[in-house]
């Protein structure tokens, strides 16, 4: 059993009396130089000697988080005039509050049943009547009286009989908090997979030179977008990415290609989305796609092993992709319209996306990401030594489709390889022969489509790899 | 001993008990307001008179709001009450504590 008492420091009940008198201070403080407002005194109902350390101050800081957004949806404005997120007796926090003390009190009231764990919320609502500080209780806003955490009777009964132990108490408030610190971690986990998600979107875009991308300094293969197309289309993705990390790190179900399913419900909103943010140009179509997986994949994975494993990520791919190609290219003679990967399969029989996606994206695992993550120069090089990397290895289909034909993919090899041959993107000569091959790209209005979305999810790998937060380690 | 001045120790806050203390020439008395009155009402007159006694207090009008304090808040909220009041140091007496 995970309990939250294994820090802090006892609290004797002459410190708390004394904290007692501390907070009515500073209650009455608030209330006499702001009469017409409401004050809130935030607290935990924590039983036993020891009212705080980290994690009850983490459980603490999150649950007020939820209770000023309720102030917040409720048109409420409000200051928070006054926090001991460590004090020894247990964290608290006093708002000054712009409204009616009786519609805080519904507020406050609602808070602490919203959750089981928001039980160990105390808020004391406080009003200045004409010079008389009053405190409402849960009867002027027709609430019942709280009643025991372990037993249901009325709070105040067992608090006064100590019917029940300390350590039945702590158990269970343990238990509570516990729940809600995990759901939290896998929240801030989701938030951090998200930016890095983003991150990666805006670093693949800004790296130059790129032949047949867009980059900051040219985008003659794609005259219809350039720069600014991108930061929109990556800004607006922003939601669906976060989407994709919940899913991941929140689902308990073991049935990965239903959780594919529901990523790709997601994924057709966020085209829509994107669509609209870059005026009906095609940016990440590809990467909406791919980097969803790679998102949903990681998150799921690290949820699970609590440690970055490119193997595992790849697995997790592999099962929530194992129908893809049955499901999405078996139908196609009876579709009427049809992307270019779909045209290429019934064509050529290139399985191209699907079929890197389908295999687990073994271009991205073999080639892509140990090459990002042996380099060690800036991240431009870094990003355009991969790019070459990835480019030599996948089978591209925006590549074949600009050119029509699938010979294309060795001319495009040949000249990749005559850069490498030339030290690539570290000597003169091979940056020489790079800005060549873009501008041969430009001529014949070529596409790297398919490399740039393998080049995101790597990219996404290596920042979650080097950047792994505390509580999950590098593998 | 006599008290020598009204005083008041405690806050309303919930688990805690607010004692003020003055003069009197009666015994004891206690005006008592609990939420809990009917369960523990005599208990908690018990902890005061005991408390005050132990302070050679016996004469003494107590007013008692009782947010469902602890026999051990009573006591400590009692002995700084009573010492505010005798005028002795603002810290508990640890012997009767």
């Amino acid at each position: 059993m995970q309990t939250i008492f294994d820090h802090g420091e006892y609290q004797d009940i002459l410190a708390v009396l004394k904290n007692k008198d501390e907070r009515v201070k500073i209650q009455n403080q608030l209330l006499k130089t702001n009469p017409s407002m409401t004050v809130v005194a935030a607290k935990l109902n924590i039983p036993g000697p020891i009212k705080n350390n980290k994690k009850i101050e983490s459980f603490f800081i999150a649950g007020l988080n939820e209770f000023e957004k309720m102030l917040l949806d409720a048109g409420i404005v409000f200051i928070s005039k006054k926090e001991w997120l460590d004090k020894k007796t247990g964290p608290e926090r006093f708002y000054l509050v712009d409204t009616g003390a009786i519609l805080v009190k519904e507020i406050t009231s609602h808070f602490e049943e919203l959750k089981p764990s928001y039980r160990l919320f105390d808020l004391d609502v406080l009003a200045n009547d004409s010079g008389t500080i009053k405190s409402l209780s849960r009867s002027d806003v027709n609430q019942p009286a709280r009643k025991c955490l372990i037993c249901g009777r009325p709070a105040k009964e067992c608090g006064r009989s100590r019917r029940h132990s300390v350590e039945e108490l702590q158990e269970k408030v343990s238990q509570l908090v516990c729940v809600e610190l995990v759901y939290q971690e896998k929240e801030n986990i989701a938030n951090w997979l998200t930016q890095l998600a983003q991150r990666a979107l805006l670093y693949e875009v800004s790296a130059w030179p790129k032949p047949g991308l867009v980059d900051p300094v040219e985008h003659g293969a794609h005259l219809d977008m350039d720069i600014f197309t991108f930061i929109n289309s990556s800004i607006s993705l922003r939601n669906y990415l976060h989407q994709a990390a919940l899913l991941g790190i929140m689902s308990r179900s073991a049935n990965l290609s239903l959780i594919f399913e529901k990523l790709r419900e997601y994924g057709k909103k966020a085209e829509k989305t994107m669509f609209v943010a870059t005026n009906n140009v095609n940016t990440h179509k590809g990467a909406v796609f791919s980097l969803g997986v790679f998102v949903t994949a990681t998150a799921y994975s690290l949820q699970h092993l609590k440690r970055f494993d490119a193997n595992d990520i790849k697995n997790v791919i592999k099962k929530m992709l194992k129908n893809l190609i049955n499901d999405d290219l078996k139908h196609l003679s009876s579709k009427k319209i049809l992307t270019a990967g779909e045209k290429q399969y019934l064509k050529y029989g290139l399985s191209g996306i699907r079929g890197e996606a389908h295999a687990g994206y073994p271009t991205v695992f073999k080639y892509g990401l140990p090459t990002l993550l042996t380099s060690n120069y800036d991240w431009n090089s870094r990003i355009l030594i991969t790019f070459l990397e990835l480019a030599l290895h996948i089978e591209d289909s925006t590549l074949i489709k600009r050119a029509g034909d699938p010979a294309i993919q060795e001319w495009k090899n040949k000249e990749i390889k005559e850069c490498l041959n030339l030290g690539g993107i570290r000597t003169k000569a091979g940056q020489q022969k790079l800005t060549e091959i873009e501008e041969k790209f430009t001529q014949q209005n070529l596409s790297l489509g398919g490399t740039a979305d393998l080049l995101i999810v790597t990219i996404f790998l290596a920042l979650v790899k080097e950047g792994l937060p505390d509580g999950l380690q590098n593998k | 001993m006599d008290i020598k001045k009204t005083a008041l120790a405690g806050t309303l806050e919930s688990s805690d008990i607010q004692i003020t203390l003055s003069q009197g020439n009666n015994g004891i008395n206690i005006d008592l307001d609990s939420s809990v009155e009917e369960l523990y009402g005599n208990q908690i007159r018990k902890v005061i008179t005991d408390t005050l006694t132990a302070y050679g207090i016996d004469n003494a009008n107590v007013k008692a709001v009782d947010k469902g304090a602890l026999d051990c808040v009573i006591k400590a909220r009692t002995m700084a009450a009573a010492q505010r009041a005798l005028d002795t140091a603002d810290q508990p007496d640890w012997e009767v504590f």
